[in-house]
C-alpha cells in the first residue's frame, strides 16, 4: 500500500513513529550522501543527519504545511551541516589525497584521474560554498531554493556558486600544471 | 583535459559517484533515538523545581520550672546549652544552601555560548563573561540544586564528555562520557549524584545513578525506555517519560528501580514531564484524538490519579503544549501555538485551572521552529528562546512573569542554567 506523503507527515505529527520512520527512509539516503559531500567526513555527516532528523521529529508538531516537509527536512539537515562547520571554527576539513593510478598520456577517458582532480577541487572549497554546490548540482535544487534553505540572500548563493566554479577551475589548472610525470608503479612521486 | 572548461556539467555525476546514496547503517539507531525523544526542541534543560513543604519544627520546651535540686537544674541547663548550640550550628549550615526543592533566590545565570564557552550572562544588562573556555566546545551547563557546582558537556575530537565545575568555574574535572541515544542527566536532590540515561551503550531502558565525586555507578534496567528521569520531591522516587508506541506516557519508580508503575494520564500524552514543587502533581500536554486542534494542558495528582484540564475549552482554536510549574507551585507556564499562522505565545495559567491564561512576552511567528524557556529560581523571570522555523536562528528574551514585559537580548545560548541561592528572608 502506497501511503501518501502528506498523510505520513500528518500521522507523524500526531506522534506516530512508524509514519516518521517511513518518511525518514524516503529521504535519508540522499541527505546522508549530500552531508558527506559537504562535510567530507562520514562521521560528521552522520552527526548532521541525525541532528536534522531528530530535530525534525521533535519539531514536527509545529510544521503548519505538511506538503513542505521535504524542504523543511532538508533545511534542518543542511543547517546542522553548517552548524558543524561553524563549531569546527571554520577550519577547512582536511582531505586525504589517496594514491591513484596515473592516466596514460593522452588518455582522455581517464575518468578516475578526472574524478580525483574534481574531488580535490571540491574539497578545497570553503564548506559553506561547497554546500551551495552540493545542493545545486547533487540535489538539483534551484539557487533560490538553495538560498532559502541556507538562510542566505539569493545574491550570496549566486556569488558562492560562481566563485566556487572559478576556484575549482583554478585549482584543477594548478594541479594539472604541477602534476609530476608518472613513476614506475603508476603512482605520483 | 578540456573537459574541465565546463566542470559544472560533470559535477552531478561526480558527486553521485563520490557519495553513493544508500540508506546509512546508522539509520535504525537514528530512528531508535528519535523514538525515544519527545516532540520538542532539547537545547535547554527545563527548570528543576522545587517543593514548598518545608516542615515547621516546634519547640517542646515548656516554661514551667520544676522544683528540682540545684544539681539537676544545672545539668539540664548544661544539656540545653549543648543542644541549643548543636541546633544553632545545624541551622547555620542549612542557611548556607538552598533546599533542593522550593523557591530560591536567583544566582548566576550560566549559558553555553556560540563560541563554545561557558559564560555568565547578566539578564539585566545583557553582558556576558566567559567562565570556562577549554580546549574543546563547552555547552549545556546545569547547576546542582544547592547551587554550589554545575555539570557541562565538553566536545573535543568528536567525543562528548561530562565535566563538573565549582560554581565559580574552578576545579573543573571529568565526570565521564556522555551516554548514547537519548542521553540525559539530572542532579539528585543531594547534589552529589546524577541520574543518567544512555550510559549502558545507549540502552534506553537502563537508568544509572552516578556519584559525581567518586565515579561510582549504580544501574538498573526498568524494562521500558526511560526518558528524562527526574527526582520527585518529597519521595525517594523518579518520574520519567516513555515514548514507545505501546507504552507512551509517564511513569514513577523508586530510586532503586523497584515499584515501577504508570501514571494514568489521559490518552495522547506527548509532553515532557513537569513536576509540581511538592512532587505531588504532574503537568502534561495531550494530543487531540479527534479532528481539529485540541491539545490541552492537564494536571494530574500522581498518587490519586485525579486529573484536571487547566486550559480553556477544546474549541478555542489553539494548541497548548510544554507546561512548566512555576517555583511557587501555584501557576504553570505553557506554550500556546496558533495553527493558522504558526505563532507561539507563552501564558501563565493557575495550576488548579481556576482562572484563564494570562499571556506574557511577545508573540512570534516561528512556524516549524519552537520556543523554549527556563524559569528563574525565584519565579519572577523567564529566559525565553524562540527558534524561527525558516532560519532556525534563535531570538532570546527575558520576560517578567508579573508584568509580561520582555527584553530582547543578542545571546543565543546552547543550554542555560540558573544558580539557586538560599532565600534571604
Amino acid at each position: 500500500v502506497v501511503v501518501d506523503q502528506r498523510e505520513l507527515v500528518e500521522r507523524a505529527q500526531r506522534g506516530d513513529h512508524d509514519a516518521f520512520a517511513e518518511l525518514a527512509r524516503r529521504f535519508v539516503a540522499r541527505l546522508d550522501a549530500a552531508a558527506r559531500l559537504i562535510l567530507r567526513d562520514p562521521e560528521l555527516a552522520r552527526d548532521a543527519v541525525q541532528e536534522g532528523f531528530i530535530g525534525a521529529w521533535r519539531n514536527l508538531p509545529t510544521l503548519r504545511d505538511p506538503d513542505r516537509f521535504e524542504a523543511w527536512l532538508r533545511r534542518l539537515v543542511f543547517r546542522a551541516c553548517i552548524d558543524i562547520i561553524r563549531r569546527r571554527g571554520r577550519r577547512l576539513i582536511e582531505v586525504e589525497l589517496t594514491e591513484i593510478d596515473a592516466p596514460a598520456a593522452g588518455d582522455l577517458a581517464s575518468i578516475v584521474a578526472d574524478r580525483e582532480l574534481l574531488d580535490a577541487a571540491l574539497g578545497r572549497l570553503r564548506p559553506e560554498w561547497r554546500a551551495v554546490m552540493v545542493m545545486h548540482y547533487y540535489l538539483g535544487m534551484p539557487l533560490p531554493d538553495v538560498a532559502a534553505t541556507l538562510g542566505i540572500p539569493i545574491g550570496t548563493a549566486k556569488s558562492r556558486h560562481h566563485r566556487s566554479l572559478e576556484e575549482m577551475r583554478s585549482s584543477i589548472a594548478a594541479d594539472l600544471s604541477t602534476t609530476p610525470s608518472p613513476v614506475a608503479g603508476g603512482q605520483y612521486a | 583535459m578540456t573537459g574541465f572548461d565546463r566542470i559544472e556539467t560533470r559535477l552531478p555525476d561526480l558527486m553521485a559517484d563520490l557519495a553513493a546514496a544508500k540508506v546509512p547503517d546508522y539509520f535504525d539507531d537514528m530512528l531508535e533515538r528519535a523514538s525515544q525523544t519527545r516532540q520538542k526542541p532539547a537545547w535547554a534543560s527545563l527548570e528543576r523545581w522545587l517543593p514548598v513543604d518545608i516542615t515547621a519544627q516546634t519547640s517542646t520546651l515548656r516554661g514551667r520550672a520544676p522544683a528540682l535540686r540545684p544539681l539537676v537544674i544545672l545539668a539540664i541547663l548544661a544539656l540545653a546549652i549543648v543542644v541549643g548550640a548543636v541546633l544553632y550550628a545545624g541551622s547555620q549550615r542549612q542557611d548556607e544552601l538552598p533546599p533542593p526543592f522550593g523557591l530560591a533566590r536567583n544566582g548566576t545565570l550560566l549559558i553555553g555560548t556560540a563560541d563554545g564557552d561557558i559564560a555568565t550572562f547578566d539578564p539585566a544588562t545583557g553582558d556576558t563573561r566567559s567562565l570556562i573556555s577549554g580546549p574543546g566546545r563547552e555547552a549545556g551547563p546545569l547547576f546542582s540544586p544547592d547551587g554550589q557546582r554545575f555539570v557541562f558537556v565538553r566536545t573535543e575530537g568528536g567525543k562528548e564528555t561530562l565535566f563538573v565545575s565549582n560554581a565559580d568555574g574552578s576545579n573543573v574535572r571529568e565526570v565521564g562520557p556522555v551516554g548514547a541515544g537519548d542521553a540525559w542527566w539530572e542532579w539528585a536532590p543531594t547534589s552529589d549524584r546524577l541520574v543518567v540515561t544512555g550510559l549502558d551503550e545507549g540502552k534506553p531502558t537502563v537508568v544509572t545513578i552516578l556519584d559525581v565525586d567518586s565515579g561510582a555507578r549504580t544501574a538498573f534496567d526498568l524494562g521500558i525506555a526511560a526518558s528524562t528521569p527526574t527526582w520527585r520531591s518529597g519521595h525517594d522516587q523518579l518520574v520519567f517519560g516513555n515514548w514507545d508506541s505501546a507504552n507512551a506516557g509517564h511513569y514513577v519508580v523508586n530510586a532503586d528501580g523497584t515499584g515501577l508503575r504508570r501514571i494514568e494520564t489521559a490518552d495522547g500524552t506527548i509532553s515532557d514531564l513537569s513536576l509540581s514543587p511538592d512532587g505531588s502533581k504532574l503537568a502534561y500536554a495531550t494530543w487531540g484524538t479527534g479532528t481539529g486542534p485540541s491539545e490541552r494542558i492537564h494536571v494530574i495528582d500522581i498518587d490519586s490519579g485525579s486529573d484536571t484540564v487547566i486550559t480553556p475549552d477544546a474549541n478555542d482554536g489553539y494548541l497548548w503544549q510544554g507546561p512548566v510549574f512555576l517555583p511557587d507551585g501555584r501557576s504553570i507556564v505553557a506554550r500556546r501555538f496558533t495553527p493558522e499562522g504558526g505563532s507561539f505565545r507563552l501564558a501563565v495559567i493557575p495550576a488548579d485551572g481556576s482562572g484563564p491564561p494570562r499571556f506574557i512576552g511577545p508573540e512570534r511567528i516561528i512556524e516549524g521552529g519552537g520556543a523554549d524557556f527556563q524559569v528563574s529560581p525565584d519565579g519572577t523571570k523567564l529566559f525565553v528562546q524562540y527558534r524561527n522555523g525558516e532560519t532556525l536562528e534563535p531570538t532570546s528574551f527575558v520576560v517578567d512573569v508579573a508584568t509580561g514585559e520582555a527584553t530582547e537580548h543578542q545571546v543565543k545560548p546552547e543550554g542555560l542554567s540558573w544558580q539557586r541561592l538560599p532565600l534571604t528572608d
